[in-house]
């Protein structure tokens, strides 16, 4: 049983008891916290925290702007600063978790539209195991992962002001120019053949790491929950 | 202008320990004890940072009980490490307290 997964539960349920306008903070606040130091467990403890002042500042007819104060990235910084700081092996767990998912994910999406061209030019018949993968594939998937990581935090660090319209222009350019700059290689090195692998030996080597990853990372958020909180 | 910050944080996390010596209590509760001895701008986001400080730093520990108003209530108490530290910070800020003051009220001969 995956401890963090059953705060995330429970801290949900809350979340439906909230105002529209503690509800929108605290989101805020929580993402902002994610572009820091933390790690997600501690975060998870947080907004059990929060979502508990949040509640009881509700039934005195009080909002949780008033309980936070009105900076609110003051009070995050310092949650941040204040908060127990993610370990190395946390920080290898959290990026094994994004880079095994993230070009699993690509390598099926890959597979699968490759196997559908291939059935719709040549016939079904002509399905193998063999899939080419080419120089776009490979530099696609290489830019995608940090391009990711780069929206993901931009959004994080920018959550108190996405809804300014220099925020959103910034975050469309962002996104523009990664979709375009992947596209781009896609379509210029698309063709350029690096190797042909059976998809069965990759498929076998990211669905074991990303089992093993998650059987680490679960061990190690109930090894938190137990001996923290 | 002079930025409180970097004073209260330190002050605070010794009223905190104060407060939390005698007796086991919550967020809203320390705040309001602090309001009541003229901390007028305390909020409970400014002592919740603090209290996680206090906590990683092992000098408070804490718990869920479960509260009359909504969901679950953290209760803190001092730890024996806590006391300690309460102990030495006590002595310092009389030290400090009295030099402070002294200077402050300090007129050029």
């Amino acid at each position: 049983m995956n401890l963090e997964k059953e705060l995330r539960k429970e801290n949900n349920k809350k979340d439906k008891l909230l105002t529209k306008e503690n509800d929108r903070l605290l989101t805020d606040i929580i993402v902002y916290l994610h572009s820091g130091n933390l790690c997600e467990y501690d975060i998870e403890i947080i907004r059990k925290e929060l979502l508990g002042m949040a509640l009881e500042a509700q039934v005195r007819n009080d909002d949780l702007r008033n309980v936070v104060g009105e900076n609110y990235k003051t009070f995050c910084d310092e949650l941040m600063k204040s908060g127990r700081q993610k370990t190395k092996y946390e920080k290898a767990l959290e990026w094994s978790y994004i880079l095994v998912s993230g070009i699993g994910i690509l390598f099926l999406y890959e597979f699968i539209s490759a196997g559908i061209l291939v059935g719709i030019k040549t016939g079904w018949n002509n399905l193998t195991l063999e899939m080419p993968v080419s120089w776009g594939f490979a530099l696609s998937t290489a830019c995608c992962v940090p391009a990711a990581f780069m929206i993901f935090y931009f959004i994080s660090r920018n959550s108190f002001d996405m809804n300014l319209w220099k925020y959103k222009i910034l975050f469309g350019c962002l996104v523009g120019f990664s979709f375009a700059a992947i596209l781009l290689i896609r379509i210029f090195m698309g063709k350029m053949l690096l190797c042909t692998v059976n998809v069965i030996y990759p498929l076998i080597l990211i669905a074991a790491l990303y089992v093993l990853v998650k059987i680490l990372e679960t061990r190690h958020t109930n090894y938190l929950a137990q001996t923290h909180k | 202008m002079f930025d409180k910050s970097q004073l209260m944080r330190g002050t605070l996390e010794g009223c905190i320990l104060k407060i939390t010596s005698l007796k086991a209590t919550y967020g809203y509760e320390i705040m309001e004890n602090l309001r009541s001895f003229g901390f007028d701008e305390i909020k409970e986001g400014t002592i919740y940072p603090l209290l996680i400080r206090l906590e990683n730093k092992s000098y408070i520990t804490s718990e869920f009980r479960s509260s009359p108003l909504g969901p679950n209530r953290k209760y803190y108490s001092i730890t024996s490490e806590g006391v300690h530290y309460l102990h030495d910070f006590e002595k310092y800020w009389g030290r400090v307290s009295i030099s402070v003051n002294k200077i402050l009220n300090w007129e050029a001969m």
